[in-house]
């Protein structure tokens, strides 16, 4: 199961506006593994690749910024 | 409820327990559980005309929404579409309500540009590292050793007044950093209550006197504390101190602005994190397995608190001025409208919630409005659940046996806005 998942490719990818965000931090919240907060409480990304199996929260995390500063894209291969 | 015309008592506490009942007072009216109703409309009308809270004689904190076309929303996406976007929903009116209480800086009325800026600046303030080192420094020994401790040694309590009402005024005066003199910061903290309280009879030319002379008394005090810490370099951990030094794109805080802010949060930290932490205790209470569950894996407080958040949201009502004409489900909405949102029925909403109306910690996590959602979402909501997490843990560790105390009346927890428990009589040993 754990070496599937490893193969699998990410879906998704998150683009996120630095500008917008206020460091609410409702995301780092919900979905810890993709959603870092820097020394100022802002946004920030080890990587903009949702890791497989963590599609559902990396969209929640999105979908409940409050200055909506974060959204999902496919990506096409 | 005895809530007015308490002889004065040499027991500071006792003045803000009274405070805190005539908030609880002022707000308690209409529907004790106003959940089946919610329901019926959520299906039969959710975007209904007319203000619901004003129905029910809801007092609300937004001022200068008389004579406007007023309309009233129920569903989860709907409540989310609204909240988020401030520059049609516009919280300008709650300025004007809040007057007395917020003076002429208020965060929470701000909109647009002028908002993300000031958010901005003191975001950073609550950051999740200040809310670590406050979490071990401060929520640690002042819950768990200075109140739970003692509280411990007796056989059973009320909850609330010898509990619940205590711990977020310490905490916000630990965190402040004004804690020299507790009978001072208790003072502090039943005026503001007082202030809280009198929202509703603003317009009694009396109330609203007495109103503003609280505050101007909570603002000079303040306000002393805040010029000595600049005056002494405000290097401290301390908020106000964080205040004083933050800067966002260039632009700090001066000495009113920080009064300003440090006045509000006397009402918006005590006595909503006081009426969470009630409810969430009724709700496992009256759960005994489930609590035992608590007990024996922490892991599952922070759901636990989650959970009551979306199922029993304190602050149940959020208000918005339309600032164009819109349409909501079909419904036309012109400018100028005043849009009253239901929180507690958009939590609940079924559509979103799988069994919404049953307190369940294992659902999936879903962001509910319990501490409000978009710009003004509550800026303290992480050091809330903080709180509450302390004080419950300290609970269930010094209490282990705790359940309701069967001789005295049950808990109830009521309300259609500033929604929670009166009392928690509670026994243990």
């Amino acid at each position: 199961m754990t070496t599937d998942v490893a193969a699998q490719k990410s879906t998704l990818r998150v683009v996120a506006d630095r500008g917008s965000c206020c460091g609410y931090g409702v995301c780092a919240e919900i979905c810890p593994e993709v959603y870092k907060l820097d020394e100022a409480g802002l946004i920030v990304l080890d990587s903009d690749l949702v890791p497989p199996g963590l599609e559902e929260k990396a969209r929640e995390g999105a979908e409940s910024c409050p200055q909506a500063a974060l959204r999902l894209e496919l990506i096409e291969v | 409820m005895p809530t007015q015309n308490l002889e004065k008592r040499t027991n500071v506490s006792s003045d803000v327990s009274a405070a805190f009942s005539s908030v609880s007072a002022s707000f308690a009216v209409g529907l004790d559980d106003p959940y089946p109703l919610y329901r019926e409309l959520r299906r039969t009308s959710p975007v209904m005309e007319g203000d619901l809270m004003a129905k029910f004689g809801v007092p609300s904190v937004h001022g200068g929404m008389e004579d406007r076309p007023a309309f009233t929303l129920f569903r989860y996406a709907d409540a989310m579409a609204v909240l988020r976007d401030s520059a049609t929903y516009s919280n300008s009116l709650i300025g004007k309500g809040l007057a007395p209480l917020v003076g002429d800086f208020a965060l929470t009325a701000m909109d647009g540009e002028e908002h993300r800026k000031m958010r901005g600046l003191l975001q950073p303030c609550f950051s999740h590292d200040i809310l670590k080192k406050w979490k071990e420094e401060l929520l640690a020994p002042v819950i768990r050793n200075q109140l739970v401790a003692p509280l411990a040694k007796r056989a059973g309590c009320d909850l609330i007044d010898d509990f619940g009402i205590a711990f977020p005024i310490r905490v916000v005066y630990e965190v402040l950093g004004v804690m020299t003199d507790p009978e001072t910061a208790e003072q502090y903290s039943s005026w503001g209550l007082q202030i809280l309280a009198s929202l509703r009879n603003l317009k009694d030319p009396e109330v609203r006197r007495n109103a503003m002379e609280l505050s101007q008394k909570l603002y000079d005090a303040i306000r002393a504390t805040v010029e000595h810490r600049r005056a002494a370099g405000a290097t401290g951990h301390d908020l106000i101190s964080s205040l004083i030094r933050a800067e966002f794109e260039g632009r700090r805080l001066n000495d009113h602005e920080v009064t300003n802010f440090v006045r509000m949060l006397m009402p918006a930290a005590t006595e909503t994190t006081t009426r969470t932490f009630g409810s969430l205790m009724v709700l496992l209470l009256e759960r005994p397995a489930l609590l035992e569950r608590v007990r024996r894996d922490r892991s599952l407080l922070m759901r636990a608190i989650d959970e009551a958040v979306r199922f029993e949201p304190v602050a149940s009502w959020k208000n918005r001025l339309v600032t164009r004409d819109v349409e909501i489900r079909g419904v036309k909405i012109p400018a100028g409208s005043f849009l009253s949102i239901a929180v507690g029925s958009a939590n609940r909403d079924e559509d979103v919630f799988t069994d919404s109306e049953t307190f369940n910690i294992d659902r999936p996590t879903k962001l509910s409005f319990g501490f409000g959602f978009g710009p003004h979402m509550c800026l303290g909501l992480f050091l809330a659940k903080a709180e509450i997490e302390v004080a419950v843990n300290a609970i269930l560790d010094m209490c282990p046996d705790i359940r309701f105390d069967p001789d005295k009346p049950a808990a109830k927890i009521r309300g259609m806005h500033l929604r929670g428990p009166d009392s928690v009589h509670v026994t243990w040993g």
